[in-house]
């Protein structure tokens, strides 16, 4: 396949030859149109809901009620929108690259290396993604706030401040990346690695110039996936923070600001959601291909 | 001068010692093969000196530099692996540029370096393609280019023509010494095809269980080996060896109508038990006779004959006896000894069969005596017998 073929051919290129029944090719092709139904709709619909005059979102259907396409422009004017998206970006940004660097290193470790205890240690690491993150919400607050005294010194508080809402994001998106980064450490031959310590690198100097390159994909996809966790979440910002865009209040916080006493502009919202959206779409749209060659090429061959 | 020096260097895992007490002094320039079966330790060897294994105790030393607890990178070596190794999303020039790049040398320099090791490996061609676009003798030689640019202390090579057809693993091979010749680096070359060791080698080590057992010129481990391991291991076919005792100053097999008188220059007493060794080749049919110096006429019964196109190799047993089916394929197992079996080698237009019974002498001179419970060889070649001096 050309290396230059987009993303839908490569996703498309079923091999559907003549052969096949005339059954099959519509089934095909009608689970697939009712799949980007169902995941697109929701998008077309935000779109209507943001066309929409404002006093008459609620009879927005299939085309907008009435047409008030400044309602992209209001959603920053009624909201400092733009704040909110900054403190989503930076947390969202911050959280990845510390789960990247710290995965890297345990899934070197999990993925590379024999020592005791290992397997332990690892299921136990695994365990902590089965917890939902509301398990944690009372110790966590009690901690992130300054009110743990261990010893005599009492933990920091990080209440309004981006590190108590990454702390806890960092510590529950790590376990994934950790497994699926092991899992692809550990294809890569070990004589690639030994090549590259005979030849000039440590073997942290291997691990990020060797190792990782190679293993991109699940690179890439774990990278992604936290981007995406850190971006959308609430539910830590909510306990944390106050909800101003000053005390690093992230996107949920702001599209909730729409919503006041009197009224709810869900014309704005939608927008709001709309331009919210478009990041992490650009994030994926530029990552695609990392991830859709490494799936396809196969390139951890010696 | 020695230029690679390991001292005492051993190797133990929890409860296994992969490399025994290994002393080398290696010269400058030398091109040494560490060989032995699968297992034995020659490439924990190897690695000790690369520094990607740490050894449990003893030293090792590059150009004057104890090196024992440094980093593979910071050792002045190069190294290339028995599986190539190339870092598949580099193109060729970024593979051979790796090293010298961390090192922050100039892009002159770099430039210089990988143009004078592209030339002489003729890659020149492919620099700027991806190694899964190469054949593979092509990998190999960028694969020797990266170790070349370098410019190393030592090269070390683990089984690098391993995974190579056989047809292209002789070309590799010539070139290989070609190359060692023209750049005169130290290059300590691990392998388990006795062929490449001696046609390549200045020295070579052979190595059993972790331990040395003869360090030695290619020539010197085939005529002289110093124990019954290196007599079964070096040579194709190998040596055969018959379980004996000294009697009345004579080697007598006990299943074998043989008596050769041992001058008492050996220093063996009588009741020893002693192991005698031939090659296929020191074994010669009574009518052929070639050699002054034979002992008397063996009678044995042939077992297998297998033309090998410039000769027939012969598989004799004792008159009689059923003995195993035993062959030379797996060279990994000669450690135990065969005996009251012989191989020998005679011309293709030799008429011999199967079943037939065949009158044979062993060339005294190329006799090789060990030593049953040590192993050790006791004396190559024995003296011409005492009535022909005298005659």
């Amino acid at each position: 396949m050309a290396p230059d073929s987009s993303l839908s051919d490569r996703l498309f290129a079923v091999d559907l030859d003549d052969d096949s029944s005339p059954l099959f090719r519509y089934t095909f092709y009608g689970t697939t149109l009712l799949i980007l139904l169902i995941s697109l709709f929701p998008f077309y619909y935000l779109l209507m809901l943001a066309l929409s005059s404002p006093g008459e979102t609620t009879s927005a259907g299939l085309l907008p009620a009435g047409f008030d396409p400044t309602s992209f422009i209001g959603a920053f004017q009624a909201v400092p929108f733009h704040l909110y998206m900054r403190n989503s970006l930076i947390i969202a940004t911050g959280v990845t690259a510390f789960v990247l660097v710290f995965a890297s290193l345990a899934g070197y470790t999990f993925g590379r290396m024999e020592f005791r205890g290992k397997r332990p240690l690892f299921l136990l690491l695994i365990s902590i993604s089965y917890f939902p993150g509301a398990t944690f919400i009372v110790g966590l607050f009690k901690l992130l706030t300054g009110n743990v005294t261990v010893l005599g010194v009492s933990s920091p508080n990080l209440f309004n401040s981006p590190a108590a809402v990454g702390l806890p994001l960092t510590a529950l998106s790590l376990p994934f990346a950790i497994l699926l980064l092991t899992t692809f450490y550990s294809q890569i031959p070990d004589g690639l690695e030994d090549a590259a310590r005979v030849t000039g690198t440590t073997r942290i100097g291997a691990l990020y110039r060797i190792i990782a390159p190679l293993s991109a994909p699940g690179f890439v996809t774990a990278g992604i996936l936290t981007f995406i966790t850190a971006y959308n979440e609430f539910f830590f910002s909510q306990l944390m923070t106050t909800g101003s865009p000053q005390n690093w209040s992230p996107i949920v916080w702001g599209l909730l600001r729409y919503q006041t006493e009197v009224s709810v502009r869900y014309d704005l919202m939608a927008a709001a959601s709309l331009i919210g959206v478009v990041p992490v779409a650009l994030i994926v749209l530029l990552a695609q291909r990392k991830i859709v060659s490494g799936l396809t090429s196969g390139s951890i061959k010696g | 001068m020695t230029h690679l020096k390991l001292d005492g260097v051993t190797k133990r895992y929890s409860d296994v010692v992969a490399v025994d007490d290994m002393n080398l002094d290696i010269k400058d320039g030398e091109f040494i093969s560490l060989i032995g079966p699968s297992g034995c330790g020659k490439s924990t060897t190897l690695e000790t000196v690369s520094g990607l294994t740490k050894p449990t105790s003893g030293l090792i030393e590059i150009a004057g530099t104890d090196v024992t607890n440094k980093p593979p990178k910071d050792r002045d070596i190069a190294m290339v692996f028995q599986n190539i190794a190339l870092f598949p999303h580099m193109t060729v020039r970024e593979n051979l540029t790796f090293g010298l790049r961390l090192k922050n040398y100039k892009h002159s320099e770099i430039d210089k370096r990988v143009d004078q090791a592209a030339d002489i490996l003729q890659i020149n061609g492919m620099l700027d393609r991806m190694p899964d676009e190469l054949s593979g003798g092509q990998r190999q030689r960028v694969a020797i280019g990266r170790a070349i640019v370098m410019d190393p202390e030592v090269f070390l090579m683990d089984e690098p023509l391993a995974n190579l057809d056989a047809k292209l693993r002789v070309h590799m091979r010539t070139e290989l010494q070609r190359l060692q010749q023209e750049l005169d680096v130290t290059t300590v070359y691990v392998t388990h095809d006795q062929a490449e060791a001696m046609t390549m080698s200045d020295r070579i080590a052979i190595i059993n269980d972790g331990q040395l057992q003869q360090f030695a010129p290619p020539l010197e481990c085939y005529n002289e080996p110093a124990n019954l391991f290196v007599a079964g291991f070096v040579g194709s076919p190998s040596m055969r060896f018959i379980n004996g005792q000294i009697n009345g100053g004579s080697f007598v097999a006990p299943d074998l109508d043989m008596d050769i008188d041992i001058p008492p220059s050996v220093g063996a007493n009588d009741g020893d038990d002693v192991v005698l060794g031939v090659r296929p080749e020191d074994v010669y049919l009574d009518s052929h006779r070639t050699t002054a110096t034979a002992t008397d006429v063996i009678t044995m019964e042939v077992d297998v004959v297998q033309p090998m196109g410039d000769e027939l190799v012969v598989y004799l047993r004792p008159e009689g006896a059923d003995v195993a089916f035993e062959t030379d394929l797996d060279e990994g197992d000669q450690t135990d000894t065969q005996t009251d079996q012989l191989l020998m080698t005679v011309e293709p237009t030799v008429d011999i069969e199967t079943g037939e019974t065949v009158d044979i002498a062993l060339d005294r001179a190329q006799i090789h005596l060990f030593d049953n419970a040590t192993g050790d060889a006791l004396v190559h070649g024995l003296e011409p017998r005492v009535e022909q001096v005298s005659n």
